[in-house]
């Protein structure tokens, strides 16, 4: 009966399938390091483990600056516990330098980047705060497309001066003399007339031309889109990296909401009157973080790969902490621009607010953890 | 009883195997890159796939996935598209395809008659398009000669590709497809990864290939580092990684499925990589009598493979290799290019071979400029190995 026991459990054993749900990525990282005397297993352990951890930070670096930062916090964590977010480690290629005393080795990790994730969240400034030390958090995320662009010709002036200026002088002189002499046998007459006449003249003529021509700046009014779908995942980022966030609806006035529609859908950037009121109904509900977010969507094209409809999405975003007297940004996202494809513009244009807003949300979350905002 | 429980489980333990055998979607026919402007890139084939859709007629995909009916490996199980694929079940979703990565025709005039090089280039692709990466690639490519007393219509050419594409010999493209699924294996999940890097064509060399080619050096190119990848992928049974030369832009390949699918895969730098430089090509007269001329047409290739982050070469050395054609007395105008065709595809089918154990010793020793080839075959055999 043990016997058939064993079997038993050795057959369950081979029809389970081994569930690797894991977020698996694999990169690759070179570790370095100089010897004494001569190579030891030790000195090739401890090649081996820094390019498992230059792996790691190789994925953390590709990920951009913020993230970086973030690995600096917890290197020591993964260092120590290497085999929790390493899953597998395939040695590339080793290379011995005996005349540098140098051995390196080249190794390529499969990283479990949700661990990773869970651990960075862990060590942030917010997760280790209690309950009643967590900031509060409003975020308000607005997209806005073009509805129309209105092109103006070029207003072209042109102008033509001419000036001519012209003098005849003439100046006639006639002078004459008659003379008679009678003599006893003769008479003698004598005639003479003497003319002189001077004409000059002068003429000159100007001809003057120029103009200007004036390009006006495109005129374009915007839309709001609805952020409805992105909403539940931008919150869900927020809340998952610790922090708690409070429905804009409920700490904002229809005013302030109305204000701020009315400035994105003109063009403009928050009013200072709007941003003022905003800051002051956040002061007034005591919630000291403001994230705010601005997602242009571009005209709809086509993609060249896939022909389908393509946009292009461009987020800006900030974050200001309000609770002292003046206040002051925590964190920014420079303009990034995200594409997104779907088979009409509709589907392209959500798709694109999604995948951009969300970007944002972690690029804001990996930002205020890496300055330690609780 | 005992023995008859042991004989179900042990049932259980077979059936359960090979249902958890890994299942490829067969995706069918797609071309590689920018679909918008497939039509500029591959003329003729374009021209094939779109005239079958107008007339009808079963599309090349349809093709793909009545050929692979016939197909079998044990260690997958082919969905032909009869069943949806379950996302959720797996950490993976493997899919397969006929990707189309390169079309290069030339017909030239040599006096009484115009010949015509046909070659077709494609991966047998396998990803997971759950995560939009690479699992495993097959470099294909096929090649057809063909002389007419004039010059060969659109129509004619349409013809020579259909019939390189679906030919159900070993010289067609579905074909060398099936063959490699009837071998694939995907159950090592983290395998090292081989790619051919970089191929270059020398001056020297570009001035002797056919006019089309000589106009565009990538397209030469790629006709080299094509057929060298799927010389050694099909010799040793290797994946290897779509090349970075006008396959994946910015590390990322796009692709489209005739189902309109769109897919976007990450191809990252291989593990290891090989860089090919084609120098030069010689013809040597040596022999001539009445029946003809005797002609050696040579080939000469420097090749590298090595490991690009600590830059270790496991071969480096220029090789040269020599095929001999011979030209039939009375003959008006030659063309050289299948000479030196042979002479660059003898090159990597014998340098496949000694890579694959086998081969001709003294072929690479005479071949080779390194003095220490036997070395280095040696240990690039051995990391090739571990690659597959």
């Amino acid at each position: 009966m043990k016997k058939l026991k064993k079997h038993i459990l050795i057959a369950l054993m081979t029809t389970i399938p081994v569930i690797a749900l894991a977020q698996v990525v694999q990169v690759k990282g070179v570790g370095t390091i100089s010897y004494g005397t001569e190579l030891t297993a030790i000195t090739k352990e401890k090649a081996y483990q820094k390019a498992q951890v230059s792996a790691v930070e190789r994925y953390f670096a590709e990920n951009g600056e913020a993230e970086s930062e973030n690995f600096e916090a917890i290197e020591d964590k993964i260092t120590e516990n290497l085999d929790n977010f390493i899953l597998n480690t395939t040695v590339l290629n080793e290379q011995d330098q005996p005349g540098l005393k140098k051995y390196s080795i080249s190794v390529k990790v499969e990283l479990n980047v949700a661990k990773l994730r869970n651990t960075l969240r862990k060590s942030s400034a917010v997760s280790k705060a209690g309950a009643y030390e967590k900031s509060q958090m409003v975020y308000v995320f607005v997209g806005r497309e073009a509805s129309s662009v209105r092109s103006f010709d070029t207003r072209i002036v042109k102008r033509r001066e001419e000036s001519a200026q012209g003098s005849v002088n003439e100046t006639r002189s006639k002078r004459g003399s008659e003379g008679e002499s009678i003599s006893e046998t003769s008479i003698s007459t004598s005639e003479s007339v003497r003319e002189k006449k001077n004409v000059s003249s002068s003429m000159s003529g100007r001809v003057e031309t120029g103009g200007s021509a004036t390009r006006k700046a495109d005129e374009t009014t915007y839309r709001l889109l609805p952020m409805a779908n992105a909403k539940t995942s931008i919150t869900s980022v927020f809340s998952q990296a610790g922090f708690v966030v409070a429905d804009p609806e409920f700490v904002l006035g229809d005013r302030e909401f109305k204000a701020m529609n009315n400035d994105f859908s003109s063009g403009n950037d928050v009013a200072p009157a709007t941003m003022r009121s905003i800051v002051g109904s956040l002061k007034k509900a005591q919630v000291p973080l403001l994230v705010l977010a601005t997602l242009d969507v571009g005209a709809p094209d086509q993609d060249g790969a896939t022909g389908m409809q393509r946009v292009a999405v461009t987020v800006v975003g900030r974050v200001l902490d309000v609770s002292s007297g003046l206040p002051r940004e925590v964190a920014s996202v420079p303009a990034v621009q995200y594409f997104a494809v779907g088979q009409d513009n509709a589907s392209a244009i959500n798709k694109g607010l999604k995948d951009a807003s969300l970007a944002a949300a972690r690029e804001v979350v990996s930002r205020l953890n890496a300055v330690g905002t609780r | 009883m005992q023995k008859a429980i042991l004989t179900g489980l042990c049932a259980l333990v077979l059936m359960t195997s090979s249902a958890i055998a890994d299942e490829i979607t067969i995706g069918g026919f797609a071309f590689a890159g920018d679909f918008k402007s497939a039509a500029e890139r591959f003329p003729i084939t374009f021209a094939v796939f779109d005239r079958l859709k107008q007339q009808g007629k079963p599309s090349l995909s349809r093709e793909i996935i009545e050929r692979m009916r016939s197909v079998e490996n044990p260690s997958i199980q082919f969905n032909l598209g009869e069943k949806q694929v379950d996302l959720k079940s797996s950490d993976r979703a493997l899919m397969a395809v006929l990707m189309l990565t390169g079309e290069t025709i030339s017909t030239e005039n040599f006096g009484a008659y115009h010949k015509t090089f046909v070659n077709l280039r494609g991966d047998a692709l396998i990803f997971d398009y759950k995560n939009q990466i690479v699992v495993r690639s097959y470099p294909l490519s096929v090649v057809l000669f063909d002389a007419t007393e004039s010059a060969p219509t659109h129509d004619r050419l349409a013809g020579f590709v259909d019939d390189l594409i679906k030919r159900t010999d070993g010289r067609g493209l579905i074909s060398q497809f099936s063959r490699r699924m009837s071998t694939a294996d995907v159950s090592q999940k983290a395998i090292k990864t081989v790619q051919v890097r970089t191929a270059k064509v020398e001056d020297a060399a570009l001035a002797l290939l056919p006019a089309s080619l000589k106009a565009e050096r990538q397209a030469a190119e790629s006709v080299i580092a094509d057929g060298f990848s799927s010389i050694i992928s099909a010799k040793l049974g290797l994946s290897l990684l779509p090349r970075s030369v006008g396959h994946a832009v910015g590390g990322v390949m796009s692709m489209r499925l005739e189902n309109g699918d769109d897919y976007k895969l990450k191809v990252g730098e291989g593990d290891y990589v090989f860089d090919l430089t084609l120098n030069r090509f010689a013809k040597i007269k040596t022999a001539e009598n009445n029946v003809g001329t005797s002609y050696v047409y040579g080939a000469y290739v420097d090749i590298q493979f090595l490991e690009p982050t600590l830059g270790t070469a496991y071969l480096s050395t220029s090789l040269k290799n020599g095929e001999s054609a011979i030209v039939p007395a009375g003959q008006i105008g030659s063309d050289d290019f299948p000479g030196y065709q042979d002479a660059f595809r003898g090159l990597f089918l014998k340098l496949a071979d000694v890579l694959a154990g086998g081969g001709d010793g003294k072929w690479i020793k005479t071949a080779a400029s390194a003095t220490n080839i036997d070395e280095q075959v040696r240990s690039a055999r051995q990391i090739l190995e571990e690659c597959k």
